[in-house]
């Protein structure tokens, strides 16, 4: 069938079924056979959050709950094409995936709201010791035990990963264009060759975040100010960046 | 000065536990978050050299606390193949504390040391 009367086909389908009763029996049928017709939209989509860490499976799966939630409240009459009207439904179901099922241990929900705590807390002091915050800086802050503001780094670690307004592998600058003024520093690696690659199909935050880190020397707190996240976030990406690494130069 | 001695097996689901032992004995002796921090990342790599899956052997991790320095002295039981000084995990390892060493000791066990230094960035 022609893009056109595909399209023209996909509109008579969802105006059909926004003018059928909510128990009439066809409804269910119609609807079946307009979340089959944009399963293909779905996949394109979960494909572009691939490599963060979640089985593509998964995140074809919420998005085809996104993809449901659109056709549902499609509103023929207002004009716009469904599949402009479904995309950010789907890509909000992915996201909110991400956002909810990415913590790779279950934290007890004391330790997450510790984690807040002693994020916040280590924000605020690195502001006014111009400084990093010892421990126990934070536990007398916080009044906590020193254990427990480690507990809270620790369970913040666990969690895994993911860079949801990071660019993907396909839309990153590729590192040879960036890599330039680090070679010198590189030179004497060994691996650069075999690294290159692997830092390329990082997304660009994460390769910021690397050479900053090693070849500039900045420590986390410099590198969260410079980016404007939270010195944590940072913790987490660099976590998650070398054991890719590691893994990925050991295989 | 404190000691702490913890021996695990030589495998990579251990890292964790080392990791964690290393930023509770580190908030003894004054390091600041960030160090504590680039510790846990400095152990993860310096045991990722000493890793060997194939063999039922122990790492012998030794901690020791002295004032505002915290040496970590990981062993490897087993003839491991010294670390490569020019290899990535070798970079990374030395930025992230201020110290590192590896040498092979009389009975072949190869031997990393980590020092941080309380007030001194790496």
């Amino acid at each position: 069938m022609p893009e056109a009367d595909s399209r023209h086909h996909d509109r008579e389908m969802l105006e059909q079924l926004a003018a059928l009763d909510a128990n009439s029996p066809e409804r269910e049928a119609l609807r079946a056979a307009l979340i089959e017709r944009h399963l293909p939209l779905v996949h394109f989509l979960a494909r572009k959050f691939m490599d963060r860490g979640e089985p593509l499976d998964d995140l074809v799966q919420v998005g085809t709950i996104g993809l449901i939630k659109s056709i549902d409240r499609f509103d023929p009459s207002m004009g716009f094409e469904f599949s402009t009207f479904a995309t950010p439904t789907i890509v909000g179901e992915i996201k909110r995936h991400f956002r909810d099922k990415t913590w790779a241990i279950r934290i007890p929900r004391r330790l997450q709201e510790l984690g807040v705590q002693v994020s916040k807390a280590r924000e605020e002091l690195t502001h006014a010791l111009d400084r990093s915050p010892t421990p126990a800086e934070i536990s007398k802050k916080l009044d906590i035990d020193v254990s427990e503001v480690i507990e809270a780094i620790e369970a913040n670690s666990a969690y895994n990963t993911v860079s949801i307004d990071g660019g993907n592998a396909e839309d990153s600058p590729s590192l040879g264009d960036t890599l330039g003024a680090w070679d010198d520093a590189l030179d004497n690696v060994e691996y650069r060759e075999s690294l290159k690659p692997l830092i390329a199909a990082m997304d660009e935050r994460e390769q910021t975040i690397l050479l900053r880190r090693f070849f500039d020397n900045k420590s986390q707190s410099e590198i969260a100010a410079e980016l404007g996240i939270s010195q944590m976030h940072v913790s987490r990406i660099l976590n998650k960046t070398l054991t890719q690494l590691r893994e990925a130069l050991s295989s | 000065m404190a000691t702490i001695h913890i021996s695990v097996p030589a495998q990579a689901e251990y890292v964790g536990l080392v990791r964690s032992t290393s930023a509770h004995v580190a908030a003894q002796c004054d390091l600041t978050m960030d160090q504590i921090e680039d510790l846990r990342l400095a152990v993860n790599e310096a045991f990722a050299f000493l890793v060997d899956p194939t063999s039922d052997s122990n790492i012998d991790i030794t901690f020791v606390v002295d004032g505002s320095t915290l040496s970590i002295t990981l062993k490897s039981s087993h003839t491991a193949q010294e670390p490569d000084r020019n290899s990535f995990g070798w970079t990374v390892l030395s930025a992230l504390v201020n110290e590192v060493a590896s040498s092979r000791n009389e009975h072949g066990r190869i031997i990393i040391e980590l020092t941080a230094m309380a007030g001194v960035s790496a």
